[in-house]
Protein backbone atom coordinates (compact mmCIF):
# COMPACT_ATOMS: atom_id res chain seq x y z
CA UNK A 1 0.00 0.00 0.00
CA UNK A 2 2.43 2.39 1.17
CA UNK A 3 4.50 1.32 -2.30
CA UNK A 4 1.32 2.40 -4.27
CA UNK A 5 0.76 5.51 -2.66
CA UNK A 6 4.66 6.76 -3.24
CA UNK A 7 4.44 5.72 -7.05
CA UNK A 8 0.97 7.54 -7.14
CA UNK A 9 3.07 10.36 -5.29
CA UNK A 10 5.74 10.28 -7.50
CA UNK A 11 3.37 10.10 -10.63
CA UNK A 12 1.44 13.36 -9.60
CA UNK A 13 4.79 15.46 -9.04
CA UNK A 14 5.97 14.66 -12.26
CA UNK A 15 3.03 15.51 -13.72
CA UNK A 16 3.12 18.63 -15.98
CA UNK A 17 -0.61 20.08 -14.13
CA UNK A 18 -2.70 21.04 -17.07
CA UNK A 19 -1.23 23.14 -19.92
CA UNK A 20 -1.85 26.90 -20.27
CA UNK A 21 -5.12 27.20 -22.00
CA UNK A 22 -7.60 29.64 -23.35
CA UNK A 23 -8.22 32.78 -20.79
CA UNK A 24 -5.35 31.95 -18.97
CA UNK A 25 -2.56 34.75 -18.50
CA UNK A 26 0.44 33.73 -19.94
CA UNK A 27 3.64 33.45 -17.20
CA UNK A 28 6.05 36.73 -17.75
CA UNK A 29 9.18 34.67 -18.81
CA UNK A 30 12.16 36.63 -19.22
CA UNK A 31 14.98 36.23 -21.92
CA UNK A 32 18.28 34.46 -21.32
CA UNK A 33 18.98 35.29 -24.40
CA UNK A 34 17.44 36.12 -27.46
CA UNK A 35 17.77 36.41 -31.66
CA UNK A 36 15.79 38.54 -33.82
CA UNK A 37 12.69 38.76 -31.33
CA UNK A 38 11.68 42.43 -31.03
CA UNK A 39 13.71 45.11 -30.69
CA UNK A 40 14.41 45.83 -27.14
CA UNK A 41 12.41 43.17 -25.48
CA UNK A 42 13.54 41.10 -22.28
CA UNK A 43 10.46 39.72 -21.40
CA UNK A 44 7.16 38.74 -22.50
CA UNK A 45 5.34 41.44 -20.77
CA UNK A 46 7.42 43.60 -23.47
CA UNK A 47 5.33 42.31 -26.45
CA UNK A 48 2.36 44.12 -25.10
CA UNK A 49 0.16 45.42 -27.78
CA UNK A 50 1.46 42.69 -29.96
CA UNK A 51 -0.34 39.53 -30.67
CA UNK A 52 2.11 36.73 -29.98
CA UNK A 53 2.86 33.12 -31.96
CA UNK A 54 4.79 31.34 -29.08
CA UNK A 55 5.95 28.34 -29.94
CA UNK A 56 7.87 25.94 -27.17
CA UNK A 57 10.34 23.73 -28.79
CA UNK A 58 13.90 21.89 -28.91
CA UNK A 59 16.70 21.36 -31.12
CA UNK A 60 16.01 17.69 -32.29
CA UNK B 1 9.04 25.44 -39.23
CA UNK B 2 9.07 26.72 -43.01
CA UNK B 3 5.15 27.37 -42.51
CA UNK B 4 6.65 29.46 -39.90
CA UNK B 5 8.62 31.44 -41.74
CA UNK B 6 6.06 32.55 -44.15
CA UNK B 7 3.64 34.02 -41.08
CA UNK B 8 6.38 35.78 -40.25
CA UNK B 9 7.02 37.58 -43.45
CA UNK B 10 3.03 37.94 -44.02
CA UNK B 11 2.10 39.16 -40.62
CA UNK B 12 4.84 40.38 -38.57
CA UNK B 13 4.07 43.91 -39.89
CA UNK B 14 0.96 43.67 -39.31
CA UNK B 15 1.38 43.11 -35.08
CA UNK B 16 1.88 39.60 -35.07
CA UNK B 17 5.21 38.34 -33.42
CA UNK B 18 6.42 34.83 -33.15
CA UNK B 19 8.90 33.56 -30.31
CA UNK B 20 10.29 30.36 -30.66
CA UNK B 21 11.17 30.04 -27.21
CA UNK B 22 13.53 26.76 -25.95
CA UNK B 23 15.40 26.21 -22.75
CA UNK B 24 18.24 24.35 -24.86
CA UNK B 25 21.14 25.17 -22.12
CA UNK B 26 23.94 25.47 -24.68
CA UNK B 27 23.74 28.63 -26.10
CA UNK B 28 26.60 27.81 -29.00
CA UNK B 29 24.39 24.84 -29.93
CA UNK B 30 21.52 27.19 -30.38
CA UNK B 31 23.74 30.09 -32.05
CA UNK B 32 25.03 27.41 -34.22
CA UNK B 33 21.25 26.10 -35.23
CA UNK B 34 20.33 29.56 -35.65
CA UNK B 35 23.43 30.38 -38.63
CA UNK B 36 22.99 26.89 -39.94
CA UNK B 37 19.03 27.38 -40.72
CA UNK B 38 19.95 31.03 -41.53
CA UNK B 39 16.65 31.69 -39.12
CA UNK B 40 15.02 35.23 -38.90
CA UNK B 41 12.32 33.98 -36.77
CA UNK B 42 12.59 35.65 -33.25
CA UNK B 43 14.23 32.62 -31.02
CA UNK B 44 14.84 33.22 -27.22
CA UNK B 45 16.55 30.92 -24.50
CA UNK B 46 13.87 30.73 -21.86
CA UNK B 47 14.90 28.23 -18.67
CA UNK B 48 12.31 25.99 -17.65
CA UNK B 49 9.74 27.37 -20.50
CA UNK B 50 8.21 23.83 -20.60
CA UNK B 51 7.45 24.00 -16.80
CA UNK B 52 6.18 27.75 -16.75
CA UNK B 53 3.25 26.73 -19.66
CA UNK B 54 3.05 23.50 -18.37
CA UNK B 55 3.28 22.02 -21.86
CA UNK B 56 2.85 18.58 -22.35
CA UNK B 57 4.69 17.91 -25.74
CA UNK B 58 7.34 19.21 -28.11
CA UNK B 59 6.92 21.27 -29.97
CA UNK B 60 3.58 22.96 -28.76
CA UNK B 61 2.75 26.57 -29.38
CA UNK B 62 -0.27 29.09 -28.20
CA UNK B 63 -1.37 32.35 -29.17
CA UNK B 64 -1.34 35.33 -26.97
CA UNK B 65 -2.93 38.44 -27.16
CA UNK B 66 -2.60 42.57 -26.95
CA UNK B 67 -3.16 41.87 -22.87
CA UNK B 68 -0.96 38.70 -22.63
CA UNK B 69 -3.20 36.35 -22.23
CA UNK B 70 -3.51 32.93 -23.89
CA UNK B 71 -6.24 32.89 -26.73
CA UNK B 72 -5.08 29.49 -28.48
CA UNK B 73 -2.88 26.95 -28.06
CA UNK B 74 -1.91 23.62 -30.82
CA UNK B 75 0.22 21.99 -33.07
CA UNK B 76 2.36 24.54 -34.63
CA UNK B 77 1.26 23.37 -38.14
CA UNK B 78 -2.37 24.44 -37.05
CA UNK B 79 -1.24 27.47 -37.24
CA UNK B 80 -2.58 29.03 -40.81
CA UNK B 81 -3.93 32.48 -42.56
CA UNK B 82 -7.38 31.91 -41.00
CA UNK B 83 -6.51 31.31 -37.50
CA UNK B 84 -3.76 34.86 -37.58
CA UNK B 85 -6.45 37.04 -39.31
CA UNK B 86 -8.90 35.61 -36.14
CA UNK B 87 -6.77 37.07 -34.27
CA UNK B 88 -6.12 40.54 -36.12
CA UNK B 89 -9.49 41.13 -35.65
CA UNK B 90 -8.97 41.54 -31.66
CA UNK B 91 -6.16 43.86 -32.30
CA UNK B 92 -6.24 46.78 -30.36
CA UNK B 93 -4.05 48.75 -27.63
CA UNK B 94 -3.13 46.90 -24.22
CA UNK B 95 -5.75 47.78 -21.23
CA UNK B 96 -4.03 48.78 -17.99
CA UNK B 97 -3.70 45.44 -16.19
CA UNK B 98 -4.48 46.34 -12.73
CA UNK B 99 -7.64 48.36 -10.80
CA UNK B 100 -6.19 51.54 -10.31
CA UNK B 101 -7.58 54.71 -8.35
CA UNK B 102 -11.04 56.32 -9.50
CA UNK B 103 -8.70 59.45 -10.18
CA UNK B 104 -6.89 57.67 -13.35
CA UNK B 105 -9.81 57.05 -14.76
CA UNK B 106 -9.20 59.76 -17.74
CA UNK B 107 -6.34 58.87 -17.53
CA UNK B 108 -6.54 54.95 -17.88
CA UNK B 109 -9.51 55.26 -20.38
CA UNK B 110 -6.71 57.34 -23.23
CA UNK B 111 -4.24 54.19 -22.44
CA UNK B 112 -6.97 51.33 -23.35
CA UNK B 113 -7.71 53.06 -26.37
CA UNK B 114 -4.43 53.63 -27.47
CA UNK B 115 -3.66 57.40 -27.12
CA UNK B 116 -0.82 57.13 -25.08
CA UNK B 117 0.11 61.07 -25.25
CA UNK B 118 -2.99 61.85 -24.12
CA UNK B 119 -2.67 59.20 -20.84
CA UNK B 120 1.20 60.66 -20.17
CA UNK B 121 -0.26 63.92 -20.31
CA UNK B 122 -3.32 63.55 -18.09
CA UNK B 123 -0.79 61.87 -15.48
CA UNK B 124 1.29 64.80 -14.98
CA UNK B 125 -0.35 66.43 -11.97
CA UNK B 126 -1.61 62.84 -10.64
CA UNK B 127 2.29 62.18 -10.53
CA UNK B 128 2.63 64.92 -7.73
CA UNK B 129 -1.00 64.18 -6.35
CA UNK B 130 -0.46 64.43 -2.29
CA UNK B 131 -2.36 60.82 -1.89
CA UNK B 132 0.10 58.49 -2.10
CA UNK B 133 -2.30 55.77 -3.42
CA UNK B 134 -3.31 58.36 -6.54
CA UNK B 135 0.70 59.50 -7.23
CA UNK B 136 1.55 55.31 -7.15
CA UNK B 137 -0.92 54.61 -9.57
CA UNK B 138 -0.21 57.54 -11.72
CA UNK B 139 3.81 56.23 -11.78
CA UNK B 140 2.67 52.59 -12.50
CA UNK B 141 0.74 53.57 -15.59
CA UNK B 142 3.19 56.42 -16.54
CA UNK B 143 6.29 53.76 -16.08
CA UNK B 144 4.14 51.40 -18.00
CA UNK B 145 3.78 53.98 -21.01
CA UNK B 146 7.82 55.24 -20.95
CA UNK B 147 8.87 51.75 -21.14
CA UNK B 148 6.94 51.40 -23.86
CA UNK B 149 8.55 54.63 -25.15
CA UNK B 150 11.36 54.10 -24.63
CA UNK B 151 11.49 50.62 -26.30
CA UNK B 152 10.22 52.47 -29.44
CA UNK B 153 13.06 54.57 -29.33
CA UNK B 154 15.42 51.16 -29.08
CA UNK B 155 13.83 49.58 -32.27
CA UNK B 156 13.82 52.60 -34.15
CA UNK B 157 17.83 52.78 -33.67
CA UNK B 158 17.95 49.47 -34.63
CA UNK B 159 15.66 50.37 -38.11
CA UNK B 160 17.95 53.25 -38.40
CA UNK B 161 20.87 51.30 -38.05
CA UNK B 162 20.60 49.01 -40.69
CA UNK B 163 18.72 50.75 -43.10
CA UNK B 164 15.63 49.35 -42.91
CA UNK B 165 13.54 52.71 -43.96
CA UNK B 166 10.17 51.34 -44.35
CA UNK B 167 10.08 49.48 -40.63
CA UNK B 168 11.64 52.80 -39.30
CA UNK B 169 8.90 55.22 -40.88
CA UNK B 170 6.35 52.29 -39.97
CA UNK B 171 7.20 52.83 -36.29
CA UNK B 172 7.87 56.50 -36.07
CA UNK B 173 4.31 57.27 -37.69
CA UNK B 174 2.61 54.93 -35.07
CA UNK B 175 4.27 56.61 -32.47
CA UNK B 176 3.26 60.23 -33.83
CA UNK B 177 -0.34 59.13 -33.66
CA UNK B 178 -0.45 57.07 -30.59
CA UNK B 179 2.24 60.03 -28.82
CA UNK B 180 -0.18 63.06 -30.10
CA UNK B 181 0.71 65.77 -27.65
CA UNK B 182 3.69 65.06 -26.55
CA UNK B 183 7.21 66.93 -28.46
CA UNK B 184 8.08 63.01 -29.05
CA UNK B 185 5.45 62.80 -31.44
CA UNK B 186 5.94 65.95 -33.28
CA UNK B 187 9.53 64.27 -33.91
CA UNK B 188 8.66 61.11 -34.75
CA UNK B 189 6.22 62.92 -37.31
CA UNK B 190 9.13 64.87 -38.57
CA UNK B 191 11.23 62.35 -39.00
CA UNK B 192 8.99 59.79 -40.84
CA UNK B 193 7.93 62.69 -43.43
CA UNK B 194 11.86 63.34 -43.74
CA UNK B 195 12.59 59.82 -44.42
CA UNK B 196 9.69 59.16 -47.06
CA UNK B 197 10.94 61.95 -49.04
CA UNK B 198 14.70 60.54 -49.43
CA UNK B 199 16.08 58.65 -51.82
CA UNK B 200 17.04 55.90 -49.31
CA UNK B 201 13.36 55.49 -48.59
CA UNK B 202 12.42 55.36 -52.07
CA UNK B 203 14.86 52.88 -52.96
CA UNK B 204 13.94 50.64 -50.19
CA UNK B 205 10.37 50.47 -50.95
CA UNK B 206 11.69 49.56 -54.99
CA UNK B 207 13.84 46.86 -53.52
CA UNK B 208 11.17 45.32 -52.05
CA UNK B 209 8.70 45.51 -54.55
CA UNK B 210 11.38 43.91 -57.08
CA UNK B 211 12.45 41.40 -54.88
CA UNK B 212 8.37 40.44 -54.15
CA UNK B 213 8.48 39.86 -57.84
CA UNK B 214 11.10 38.28 -58.48
CA UNK B 215 10.62 35.65 -55.75
CA UNK B 216 8.21 33.53 -57.25
CA UNK B 217 9.69 33.09 -60.17
CA UNK B 218 13.26 31.97 -58.82
CA UNK B 219 12.01 28.15 -58.56
CA UNK B 220 11.36 27.61 -62.33
CA UNK B 221 15.05 29.86 -63.11
CA UNK B 222 18.33 27.66 -63.75
CA UNK B 223 20.24 28.64 -60.47
CA UNK B 224 22.56 30.56 -63.03
CA UNK B 225 20.08 32.98 -64.07
CA UNK B 226 18.36 33.28 -60.71
CA UNK B 227 21.61 34.14 -58.82
CA UNK B 228 22.41 36.18 -61.72
CA UNK B 229 18.96 38.10 -61.26
CA UNK B 230 19.57 38.51 -57.10
CA UNK B 231 22.88 39.49 -57.72
CA UNK B 232 21.81 42.49 -59.84
CA UNK B 233 19.46 43.42 -57.75
CA UNK B 234 21.54 43.31 -54.07
CA UNK B 235 24.34 45.58 -56.12
CA UNK B 236 21.36 47.69 -57.46
CA UNK B 237 19.94 48.51 -53.75
CA UNK B 238 23.00 47.29 -51.45
CA UNK B 239 21.93 49.23 -48.46
CA UNK B 240 18.20 48.11 -48.30
CA UNK B 241 16.62 44.87 -46.64
CA UNK B 242 15.56 43.73 -50.06
CA UNK B 243 18.93 44.58 -51.41
CA UNK B 244 20.76 42.17 -48.46
CA UNK B 245 18.12 39.19 -48.77
CA UNK B 246 18.87 39.28 -52.59
CA UNK B 247 22.75 39.04 -51.70
CA UNK B 248 21.72 36.31 -49.43
CA UNK B 249 19.62 34.43 -51.82
CA UNK B 250 22.30 34.57 -54.86
CA UNK B 251 24.87 33.05 -52.63
CA UNK B 252 22.35 29.76 -52.09
CA UNK B 253 21.74 29.55 -55.87
CA UNK B 254 26.05 30.08 -56.05
CA UNK B 255 26.14 26.73 -53.40
CA UNK B 256 23.45 24.90 -56.28
CA UNK B 257 25.08 25.55 -59.10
Amino acid sequence: MKTLLTVLLTLLAASPGYAMDKGEEAPNFRFEASWNTLPGARQLTDYRGKIVFLEIWKIH
Amino acid sequence: MPHLVEVNEKYRDKGVEIIMATDVDKAPELEKFIADKKLKLGVARVPDIYKLVKAQGYPTSYGIDVDGNCIWRGHPQQCNDSLIEGWLKDLRAPRVPRKLHDALSSAVNAYDNGQYGAALNGLEKLLKHKDEKIKADAQYVADLLNGRLEMNKAAAVIHRNSGDLERLVALLEADARDFSGLDYAKDCASEAKKTKAGKAYKECVEAREKLARLKPTLATMKPADAQKALGKLSKDYPDTPAGREAAELAREFEEKK
